[in-house]
């Protein structure tokens, strides 16, 4: 079966869509493509036509490289139950890699709050690539920073705390483009709350694209 | 694009609390363990400077912007 057109600049993100991840959901976008990736995750498409479950096969065939977040496998909270679908998800993208020769190419990246927390849920993976980040947003690019120089292979990338700075000058970009569009015909606080209420809103293609402009715009 | 010069409150990875930062610096001027006090050093830095501070969330978006001088966004008359 032939691959997407993308497959080899594809990376599809396995993580939790909680609120709390959203803090480290948009660093992580942006660290792909920042990279010149495309983030594949299951928010992009609402297509009520489509099984769950079979947008993610799609994903994930489409999608030469895999993130799988597996930092909500505990619960936080009495009567809270742990997640499953991190794993599961795991499991059909390695599945994938190792049933299908076709396949065989896929590379993935293991991502979790506290070294070694994986050992205590799900130690079968021992001997993944498996990275921490301790829920906190430069660790996360430094991770990701790390995979993409040792397993996608990329070279002169730059330092981590450069790209932080990027995204922090990225999301003050946004924010200023946005006040401008309301700045015309309403007051400054106004325009504030209506450019920070649309940012907070976007979807993940507008996420994408934002992204996208800035840096052609660069 | 060209970014003005501002100051940043933003995430800090030293021990997942708050630092100041200025716009297109890679290093933060000072670390601060809790947001309110990275805040009131970015507020005295800002009005010392004449510049604008933003003040971030954790997954990077603008949660605040003060501006002490030269505002590119001043409060419209709304009486003419």
């Amino acid at each position: 079966m032939a691959k997407s057109r993308n497959y080899s600049k594809n990376v599809f993100i396995n993580c939790p869509f909680d609120t709390k991840y959203f803090e480290l959901l948009k660093t992580l976008v942006f660290t792909i493509v920042y990279f010149d990736f495309n983030p594949r995750i299951a928010l992009e498409i609402s297509d009520s036509g489509q099984s769950r479950l079979e947008k993610i096969v799609s994903l994930i065939k489409e999608s030469k490289y895999s993130i799988h977040d597996l930092s909500r496998l505990q619960a936080k909270a009495v009567d809270e139950y742990y997640r499953l679908n991190m794993p599961f998800e795991l499991g059909i993208d390695y599945g994938l890699r190792t049933f299908n020769n076709s396949y065989s190419d896929k590379r993935s990246l293991i991502l979790e709050t506290e070294r070694f927390d994986y050992m205590k849920a799900i130690s079968d993976i021992n001997g993944f690539d498996i990275k921490n980040h301790n829920d906190i947003p430069e660790q996360l690019i430094e991770c990701l920073r790390s995979w993409f120089s040792e397993t996608v292979g990329l070279r002169d990338l730059n330092s981590a705390d450069k790209i932080y700075s990027d995204f922090i000058d990225f999301n003050t970009d946004l924010f200023r483009r946005k006040m401008n569009k309301y700045a015309g015909k309403h007051n400054s606080t106004e325009a504030e709350r209506f450019a920070d209420s649309e940012i907070q809103h976007m979807t993940m293609p507008e996420y994408v694209d934002a992204i996208v402009e800035w840096k052609s715009s660069d | 694009m060209a970014i003005k010069k501002s100051n940043h409150v933003i995430p800090s990875k030293e021990r997942g609390g708050w630092a100041v930062k200025k716009s297109g610096s890679a290093r933060s001027s000072r670390s601060f363990d809790k947001k309110a006090d990275a805040i009131e050093y970015g507020r005295t830095l800002s009005r010392k400077e004449k510049t604008e501070l933003f003040i971030h969330r954790k997954d990077g978006t603008i949660q605040n912007r003060n501006s002490y001088g030269n505002d590119p966004f001043p409060p419209r008359d709304r009486r003419h």
